[in-house]
């Protein structure tokens, strides 16, 4: 017999796999490796819309940005890379 | 016993994260915003933080030697934004039984748009792949390893878990465990919806946070100072050109670090709240009631048992009695109030689908007058 998924299942396994706490840092993750080096300005941000749907993401596929390398300023002059761009 | 794998797993899969992180944040994505930064070239910040997430996801449940690589291999991320797209259908032709749809067939009407079947087959094709590969490798995992041709390797976290969780039963193998044909199956299709709309939640949130941050240099600003404290920084390039040390260095931050930074924190609450991914209507069956207490929902008294009620995130995250002026993205909002204000912002979040089973009762209990 193959086993089903109940809905109890799902939950444990789901909870036990990727939670809403780990989701959060990740995109927390991504978002600190950016800004940490670079700054964004909006070229084209035309498609992000609201879809408006149960799923609400932008209605179309682009948010063109430009990226530019952020000056790194270190507050206490404890940078040892020595590197300032 | 069980408790105790599960905290062992739990540990386990944290480490993987972190990994992953190293691997494709830093790795993968860094360098393609760099080249594009010194180029001076814009980029489609929209496919790249899909693409991201498709290999973090698809590592995280297969492994990074089987999942995806989006985010380097534009042909291949190019095909698959693809099929997305065409992917991209009525809700309300799903909503068929398959009888009707090829009774309606019969007549000449035709629900299905073909080239839909065809996208669908595609991108089951596609992670059907990635399950094979995750099998062969982690049968031999010591091999692979070294054959692998970057050298990474990393465990297949939600893959392992659910394998096991189909063979056994209470900690225990099933004494006529199922054939390993139909495990196949039941493993694919059960990740394949998550794996999608893990993907597509994670990708907009980051390009929202990101398209608001845009509009804000001040704020950019501010949040950089803020990352700069972490320790280490998340710098990239992570050593200097002419320093010739080459041994490898601890580059990420702790998780914990990350996660109490309260600028970057209020930065993805707020943007939780007014681009949630998951805006729609959660409806739920109201509960046989004891006759004394009977249920109310927002002011409606006496709703009796086996009522579908709901709530949607959209109109909780606008109410303008917990977040004045709702329709403006305001990162400040949750950093300028009180502990028990704070509290109550964050009772009216709710931005994850995923968590209706238990978030549900909370808000209805809150709704309820």
């Amino acid at each position: 017999m193959c086993p089903s998924f109940t809905p109890s299942t799902r939950s444990r396994f789901f909870s036990g796999a990727i939670n809403s706490h780990d989701w959060e840092l990740e995109l927390k993750f991504v978002a600190a490796a950016i800004y940490t080096n670079y700054t964004t300005k909006i070229i084209d941000d035309m498609d992000m819309e609201h879809l408006g749907g149960y799923f609400s993401g932008p209605k179309g596929q682009k948010l063109i940005l430009q990226f530019e390398r952020a000056e790194l300023e270190f507050k206490h002059g404890e940078c040892t890379f020595g590197r300032i761009l | 016993m069980f408790g105790n794998i599960y905290s062992k797993s739990a540990l386990q899969s944290s480490a993987v994260i972190r990994e992953l992180s190293q691997a494709i944040f830093i790795e993968r994505l860094l360098p393609v915003i760099d080249s594009a930064a010194r180029d001076g070239t814009p980029l489609n910040m929209l496919d790249y933080s899909s693409a991201v997430y498709s290999d973090f996801i698809t590592a995280f449940v297969f492994g990074l030697q089987s999942g995806s690589n989006f985010v380097q291999d534009k042909q291949s991320r190019d095909r698959w934004l693809a099929i997305k797209r065409l992917m991209l259908t009525p809700f309300w032709t799903l909503g068929f039984p398959p009888s009707v749809s090829s009774f309606l067939k019969k007549l000449g009407i035709n629900l299905e748009n073909p080239q839909m079947n065809s996208a669908m087959e595609e991108m089951n094709d596609m992670y059907l792949n990635m399950l094979q590969t995750a099998e062969t490798l982690s049968d031999s995992s010591r091999m692979s390893r070294e054959e692998n041709q970057d050298g990474k390797w990393t465990e297949p976290v939600v893959y392992r878990q659910l394998l096991n969780q189909l063979r056994s039963s209470g900690g225990k193998p099933l004494p006529y465990p199922p054939p390993e044909s139909q495990l196949r199956l039941t493993i694919a299709s059960e990740l394949m919806d998550h794996l999608m709309a893990g993907t597509d939640t994670s990708a907009a949130t980051l390009a929202y946070l990101m398209q608001e941050l845009s509009q804000r240099p001040g704020l950019q600003h501010s949040l950089r100072e803020e990352l700069l404290s972490l320790s280490p920084p998340i710098l990239y390039p992570a050593t200097a050109p002419d320093d010739d040390d080459s041994t490898p260095r601890e580059a990420l931050p702790s998780p914990r670090a990350v996660d109490t930074l309260p600028l970057l924190d209020a930065i993805l609450l707020e943007t939780l709240r007014l681009h949630t991914p998951v805006a729609g209507s959660l409806p739920r069956v109201t509960p046989s009631s004891d006759p004394r207490s009977p249920i109310t929902v927002l002011g409606y008294p006496n709703i009796p048992p086996g009522i579908c009620v709901s709530a949607q995130a959209y109109s909780l995250h606008r109410n303008p009695e917990v977040f004045p002026d709702p329709e403006r993205w305001k990162p400040e909002r949750w950093l300028e109030t009180g502990r028990e204000k704070r509290g109550e912002m964050m009772g009216w979040l709710w931005p994850f689908g995923s968590g209706a089973d238990m978030c549900i009762g909370n808000h209805l209990a809150m709704l309820s007058t």
